[in-house]
């Protein structure tokens, strides 16, 4: 009944309808190709818009929160410790998955040649893999165990793996990656380092040594092997080689410069500007913008709203994040340079992974992070490291530690990772604080989505979290 | 081609030819002179007959022999005519004792015997829906079909129109139904409803079947007025006025002023400051830079208003007493005024008829400087050509203008701020006269400047709005200007056969075209240090039209319908209608935004931005084509069988599957005549099943990589879609039955209607939530079931009837419910679209589809309870959250109306109440007005007969009683602050959900009927009419009363919206 029906009505519409533009009523020709965009990729413009978002992990707050480096100003819910729980299917689904796209373009025989005229497949390869470990990194660091081997599939329910697992496959990344890229065309859209593939191997280089020293409680030894490997490889030792991502302004601006674009929800805290007035650090005045008289006022951290809506209506000069200067809407934003390797390899060399010397290493860390920030003065240079609060005569790992801390400074995601591990510099939790355990939080909770989507998988990953899925669970290298 | 249109036209007419040795014509009018649509005529003693049509004609073959012509129909006398030489026999019928034969425009338009009509439906007469003369045809229906629920809106706002649904909800997302007028599928119900004759809303798929996929959350057909042979000059005046007043406003606490400090703190003069400030040194103010309400008591002591620090003014250096200024949200609203206008001509002859109709619709808004100005011209014209050819043209051209910003979501800078930030000293009445306040450097006056400490950092530091201006400033400064113009309706052409065979082609169009402007000026940027709004452009063109916020691109329709309409053998009528319809939708648009300000200050053109312009351009087609059936045979005038059939095929479904059919069949049969119980004039039992299928936009099909509209240094971003496709979509069914019994006694004194439906939605095509570690973050795939069932009651009854007096009434009843069986494998929650407010996902509560539960679930943040229900709290009296808690469904349990009408005289009243049970929403303005001590609740007195706001040490404080953790009831005070501020911390929307249960009288009406006869001015004037008119005059229960629950704006609840209002006026009714 139905096919004769739709035989008879076909017949009435194909020879009838005036109208129609096809002989057959199902046959539509061109009408839903889509004119607006279109469904091809194009790998170079997937790359460039992967690092313009590199700035976002190096720039998220809530780390930096929880580190100390910045106090909340009207709304202090988050510096109260309220429960961090982000979502982190954008992270996937976005600069991780467009990555991806261009390994899967860059390997498929369908595709490879035709987007090889963005460089060649290896080294589009490369670099996507190199971004995708540093991507990772953050999230993984944040969270812990994540989906990892089994995301970026398109499969729906891919399985968590343990952190400790998802570190050992950056290491491996890092390297295959940095031994794929070939001599052949470096690839386009590459706005961090414009093509300079001798500089992409070292960022890869120095990000494995951030991560081996990172493992140091959690496998010492397998951090120990991949640091001497990655230090051998050739890491980033001078500032011309930092990672940086130098914002064009306009459509895309520093973030830091967005965030008092208007309001001033954030200051510098005052735990830093203490820290450092102490140490006469000469970073403070671009750490922190400075009043008329000079002086960066550092923010009470850990306030109530009350308190701190008192405290701002009070100190109206109160220190933003960074001196204007060094966030205008084209400020560089750091992501990886040569001050945190160095404070790495002091670090490494401290702990004996190395027969580097930590007190060079170490100094020239706080070196080039004093001339990354434009405040490097011989004199100054030479008294700050003289300084008996500065040297490593006494607690080397608490000296290292903390200047680790403020070499990462504003990178709040680095500076709370690198004290969760250390417990460098010592910081107290607010005595304010609203969450049950009264303590600074060890990690994000999963996002609330997780138990709707992938239930089985997320439950076997709390399963492996002492206490659950809570901010106060110590992930794999938090020991 | 020509030929094949040929055959197709004989192939339904062979069937009407007979062996005809000539013809007679005429018309079949009834008392009233209106055509007397489906009258039968049969040559007496034979077979012979025709029906009369639609235009009250009939044209009849018959045999040389005939002698009489019986005519009858149900409901008048049957009058036997001598045919004698005649080839012209007009006919007016006279009515019989028995009730009247009731018509019905159903599906495709076609005005039917209601009798046949296997399905629910129901139609509201011009009377009834024009009680008030709404200018919204979506608010003029509440409460009079049942199953309806009307979401009105607060009718501040110009650019939003009522939103319906029909039987709750069938489908996944919040559907609107598909309006039709004239035949012409329409984007949204815009007419004037002085040209609106009728409104029939079709329920449920077995009524929209024909409709195909677009008919399945419902059609509304909307039938307007033709030209008619009429007494007079065929001229008509109506005018109405009304004033619009805010009426339904949440209660605000009237004793403590603005700030975050408790007590006044004393300025205190030093350099750096203005030298006239010294005035003012050891005065006391409040803290002016926080919004918040936890300010300092009002008890008339001396303090420094937020205007006495500009130097210059009358107002500088002096104090004033602090007190409440309880009203002065109430009077930042202006009185509003609109009138509606319509000068219509109608005229019919013969063979024409035609009927022109203007209406003017202009109002001046209650917010400051909002206006809205319409035109609506109407124009229906047929003519008949020949015996055999008629064509026609219904068209509608409205062209509209709107001044004014409406944005009532959060943060906006009236109801948002009212509602989430204000301060309760300020006096509206100072506000307003500071409007142009400025200070010598060009900054705006605030009345949330900050603290004087901050001049030291520069004078904008303390001048400049903290986070909001001043109210009537900023809506004198910005512009925002939108014009419609928009052409729909159709051209159609008639051949006809013979009186039993006719086929129509039509054209039919529905496009808008549509353009924006909003400026903000340089010194709105200018005068602001946190929240402030940017100088600005945005200009924008369409190709379509706007609903409610949600693009529709344009449409034309080519449409050719056949119909055939038979009698044989006395006892068996049959009417086909067939047909085809190829839609073309064609979207377009263009817009642009400067970003970051503007390069020279109010230049507004879009390469005056300081960082290049956003741009945004879009086009899309898309093409359906359909083929389609009608018909229904009735026996005997008491048995009828309907059944209808459509095949579509979409061009956004994937080629090869593109193709879908849905088919409907039901059954009515009228028993009174069977009966032998004389009370009963009319039972009509019906069944019927139906599918509907649905599909999805275009380009859905594929991922969709846009490149971003900005390059870094050059190069291009691009970044892979979020959405997964299945390419195996294909559409989705829905399989419904609904049964029901309409019955009328004592001569239709009395009329019942009933239904009963059930229907299942399966596969529906939809967007699904994947975990974004896939890659994606949706996936749309056909997936689901909903169930929904419920039942619908009409009761309309004649209660009494004198004379002098009576009274109609009519009460309409619904029940639904829908259930969501399933949604995609392993996905068990879905968020509803447009279920999310602006802090749903923190704070605030969200709407999401739950398996196993009633469709739009309210969800968010819960109080924790204990076995017993009671809410449990820490050591400190706070209480505990429990995450995704669920509160409940956001669909009414039933709805319906109750209309009334009372003649007396030459006076009607009218009161017209809807009501409306069950349903949740959430109320940020509650959520953020408690936060900020702005509601009445947050300066109340605990049990102890003291203060909340008083210290706990002082017996102040909320009284809190609650269970631990470890199991012991807890009874403690909490510091008010801190409790209204831990709903937000702690993420508990419960403490801000609430009932949508209402009663409202939503329409009254009361008007005169001049005697014109009697006043001796009869002859030039046939009627004039005199009413007084009030729109929402009572809200007469709500459990909440902060909100008018009819008016909500969102589906999960309310995002700071503007305030319930009510307007009373007057409207003047002239027929020339």
């Amino acid at each position: 009944m139905k096919k004769i029906f739709n035989k008879f009505l076909s017949i009435i519409l194909t020879g009838t309808l005036l109208m129609g533009s096809g002989c057959e009523p199902s046959d539509f020709g061109d009408i839903n190709v889509n004119p607006n965009s279109t469904t091809v990729p194009v790998t170079s413009a997937l790359l460039t818009n992967a690092i313009s978002n590199m700035g976002g992990a190096a720039s998220f707050v809530r780390g930096g929160l929880f580190c100390q480096y910045y106090s909340e100003t009207q709304y202090t819910e988050a510096s109260l410790y309220a429960t961090p729980q982000f979502g982190f299917g954008g992270n996937y689904a976005g600069d991780l998955y467009d990555l991806q796209n261009i390994i899967i373009n860059n390997t498929d025989a369908a595709t490879k040649d035709k987007v090889s005229v963005n460089g060649s497949n290896n080294n589009q390869i490369a670099v996507a893999r190199i971004l995708k470990a540093y991507n990772f990194m953050y999230l993984t660091d944040e969270f812990g165990d994540l989906p990892y081997s089994g995301a970026l599939k398109g499969d729906a329910k891919p399985a968590y793996d343990t952190q400790e697992s998802i570190y050992k496959d950056l290491f491996k990344e890092l390297k295959e990656a940095v031994a794929q890229i070939d001599g052949g065309k470096a690839p386009a859209g590459d706005v961090l380092y414009s093509g300079d593939l001798a500089k992409w191997k070292k960022f890869a280089n120095s990000l494995r040594a951030i991560l081996a020293v990172r493992i140091s409680k959690a496998d010492a030894n397998l951090g120990k092997s991949e640091f001497a490997a990655a230090i051998s490889a050739g890491v980033i030792q001078d500032n011309a080689d930092n990672a940086t991502l130098v914002y064009p302004g306009g459509a895309f601006k520093n973030p830091w410069f967005n965030l008092y674009n208007g309001r001033k929800d954030y200051a510098i805290s005052d735990v830093v500007t203490t820290m450092m007035s102490d140490l006469k650090d000469p970073r403070l005045k671009v750490f922190g913008n400075p009043n008329a008289s000079g002086t960066v006022v550092g923010f009470p951290y850990g306030l109530t709203r009350d308190e701190a809506v008192t405290f701002a209506n009070g100190h109206a000069d109160f220190g933003f994040v960074l001196a204007a200067g060094k966030r205008t809407e084209s400020s560089a934003l750091p992501i990886l340079t040569a001050a945190h390797v160095y404070l790495a390899r002091a670090e490494a060399a401290q702990r004996g992974w190395t027969t580097e010397t930590a007190t060079t290493m170490y100094n020239n860390g706080i070196k080039a992070s004093m001339e990354q920030w434009g405040v490097f003065d011989a004199t100054t240079y030479a008294a700050y490291i003289a300084d008996a609060k500065v040297s490593l005569a006494v607690d080397p790992l608490i000296k290292i530690g903390t200047q680790r801390w403020l070499a990462f400074y504003p990178d709040g995601t680095q500076g709370w990772s690198e004290w969760r591990r250390t417990g460098y510099p010592v910081l107290k939790p607010t005595t304010k604080a609203t969450n049950a355990s009264k303590q600074i939080p060890r990690r994000f909770t999963y996002p609330s989505t997780e138990p709707n989507l992938n239930k089985e998988n997320y439950n076997a990953a709390v399963g492996r979290l002492s206490g659950g899925d809570t901010q106060d669970a110590k992930i794999w290298w938090d020991k | 081609m020509k030929k094949i249109v040929i055959s197709f036209i004989l192939f339904f007419c062979i069937v009407g030819f007979s062996i005809a040795q000539r013809t007679i014509t005429g018309m079949v009018l009834d008392p009233q002179g209106e055509p007397l649509v489906g009258a039968s005529i049969v040559v007496k003693g034979t077979t012979t007959g025709a029906i009369v049509d639609l235009d009250g004609k009939y044209s009849l073959n018959i045999p040389k022999d005939a002698q009489t012509l019986v005519i009858s129909s149900v409901g008048y006398k049957t009058q036997e005519l001598a045919i004698g030489n005649l080839s012209v026999i007009d006919v007016k019928m006279a009515q019989s004792g028995e009730m009247l034969e009731v018509f019905v425009v159903g599906a495709l338009g076609i005005k039917r015997s209601e009798k046949s009509v296997s399905y629910s439906m129901q139609t509201v007469k011009e009377e009834q829906l024009n009680t008030i003369r709404q200018t919204s045809l979506n608010n003029a229906i509440a409460g009079k079909v049942s199953g309806v629920q009307v979401r009105s809106q607060s009718s501040m706002a110009f650019d939003r129109d009522a939103t319906i649904r029909i039987r709750g909800a069938g489908s996944l997302s919040d559907k609107q139904p598909l309006y039709v007028v004239d035949g012409t599928p329409v984007v949204s119900s815009e007419v004037s409803m002085d040209d609106v004759e009728s409104v029939s809303v079709l329920k449920g798929p077995n009524a929209t079947a024909i409709y195909g996929q677009r008919g399945d959350a419902g059609v509304i057909i909307i039938t307007t007025k033709r030209g008619t042979k009429g007494k007079g000059i065929g001229l008509s005046v109506n005018q109405s006025t009304n004033w619009d007043k805010v009426y339904i406003m949440p209660k605000y606490q009237n004793s403590y002023a603005g700030g975050a400090s408790a007590d006044l703190i004393k300025f205190n003069w030093e350099p750096g400051l203005p030298d006239a400030w010294k005035t003012l040194d050891g005065k006391f103010y409040h803290d002016y830079s926080d919004d918040a309400s936890w300010g300092p008591r009002m008890v008339g002591q001396e303090y420094i208003p937020w205007y006495a620090w500009y130097d210059g003014t009358e107002a500088f250096g002096k104090t004033e007493k602090l007190t409440p200024h309880p009203n002065n949200i109430r009077d930042f609203y202006e009185t509003g005024q609109s009138t509606n206008t319509n000068v219509n001509f109608s005229k019919g002859g013969d063979n024409y008829s035609v009927r022109v109709s203007l209406t003017n619709q202009h109002a001046k808004g209650l917010m400051p400087n909002s206006s809205l100005d319409k035109y609506i011209v109407a124009a229906n014209m047929n003519f008949d050509l020949s015996k055999h050819f008629s064509i026609g043209t219904n068209l509608n051209y409205i062209s509209s203008k709107i001044n004014g910003e409406f944005n009532d979501g959060y943060a906006n800078q009236s109801s948002g701020s009212f509602n989430s930030w204000f301060h309760r000293n300020v006096d509206m009445g100072k506000v307003k006269e500071y409007r142009n306040l400025r200070t010598p450097g060009g900054i705006l006056a605030s009345w949330n400047h900050n603290n004087p400490g901050a001049y030291l950092n520069s004078p904008l530091d303390f001048y400049g709005g903290n986070y909001w201006y001043n109210f009537y400033t900023y809506f004198d400064e910005i512009n925002n200007q939108g014009n419609r113009r928009r052409l729909f309706g159709d051209v159609n052409v008639t051949y006809k056969m013979n009186d039993k065979f006719k086929i129509a082609g039509f054209m039919r169009i529905d496009q808008t075209n549509l353009s924006f402007e909003n400026t903000v000026p340089a010194i709105v940027e200018n005068s602001a240090t946190q929240t402030g709004t940017r100088a600005s452009y945005a200009t924008g063109d369409y190709y379509g039209d706007f609903i409610n916020g949600v693009y529709k691109p344009n449409e034309t329709n080519y449409e050719l319908l056949a119909t055939y309409t038979d009698r044989f053998m006395d006892w068996l009528s049959v009417d086909i209608n067939a047909g085809t319809n190829v839609r073309k939708n064609v979207g377009r648009g263009f817009s642009g935004s400067t970003i970051d300000g503007l390069v020279v200050p109010d230049l507004f053109s879009l390469p005056n931005s300081v960082t290049q312009a956003n741009i945004s351009q879009f086009r899309n087609r898309k093409e359906v084509r359909s083929a389609y059936a009608r018909g229904s045979f009735g026996f005997k005038e008491m048995l009828y069988l309907e059944w209808s059939a459509r095949n579509d095929w979409s061009s956004a479904l994937p080629a090869g599957k593109n193709s879908y059919f849905y088919p409907s069949v039901g059954m009515s049969f009228v028993f009174n005549d069977l009966l032998n119980f004389p009370a009963l004039s009319y039972g009509k039992l019906r069944a019927s099943y139906a599918k509907v299928g649905s599909d999805v936009g275009a380009y859905s099909l594929g991922l969709n990589y846009g490149l971003g509209q900005n390059k870094w240094n050059g190069n291009g971003l691009m970044s892979t879609p979020n959405g997964l496709v299945d390419p195996n979509l294909r559409p989705a069914l829905s399989a419904s039955s609904e049964a029901g019994i309409d019955l009328r006694f004592f001569k239709n004194r009395i009329g019942l209607g009933f239904t009963y439906y059930n229907e299942k939605k399966i596969d529906e095509i939809l967007s699904v939530p994947v975990t974004g570690a896939s890659g994606f973050t949706s996936k749309l795939i056909n997936a689901g079931r909903i169930d929904r069932s419920g039942i619908e009651l009409q009761l309309n009854a004649t209660p009494v009837k004198t004379k002098d007096f009576n009274w109609d009434m009519t009460l309409n009843f619904a029940k639904n419910k829908s259930k969501i069986i399933e949604l995609a494998e392993g996905v068990d929650a879905i968020l509803v679209d447009g279920g999310a407010g602006t802090f749903s996902t923190s704070s605030g509560a969200a709407v999401v589809h739950q398996v196993g539960a009633e469709w739009g679930q309210l969800r968010g943040g819960g109080f924790k309870r204990d076995a017993n229900g009671t809410k449990m709290v820490a050591a400190d009296g706070l209480y505990i959250q429990q995450a995704d808690t669920y509160f409940g469904s956001i669909l009414p349990q039933f709805t319906g109306g109750f209309l009334n009408t009372f003649m007396y005289k030459n006076f009607t009243a009218n009161i017209n109440i809807d009501f409306s049970r069950g349903g949740k929403y959430f109320s940020l303005s509650d959520h953020w007005g408690s936060f900020s001590g702005l509601l009445e609740r947050t300066a109340g007195l605990n049990d102890k007969g003291i203060p909340v706001r008083e210290p706990v040490a002082d017996g102040g404080g909320v009284r809190v009683d609650g269970v631990t953790v470890d199991g012991k009831t807890l009874t403690t005070y909490v510091d008010a602050q801190t409790y209204y501020h831990q709903f937000r911390g702690s993420r508990i929307a419960e403490e801000h959900v609430y009932d949508l249960d209402f009663i409202k009288l939503r329409e009254l009406s009361i008007g005169y009927n001049l005697p014109v006869g009697k006043l001796g001015i009869g002859k030039y004037v046939q009627a004039i009419n005199v009413s007084l008119i009030g729109r929402n005059p009572l809200l007469i229960y709500a459990k909440n009363r902060d909100f008018d629950p009819s008016e909500i704006s969102g589906i999960f609840g309310e995002n700071s919206q503007f305030p319930g209002t009510r307007s009373f006026g007057f409207n003047v009714k002239v027929v020339f």
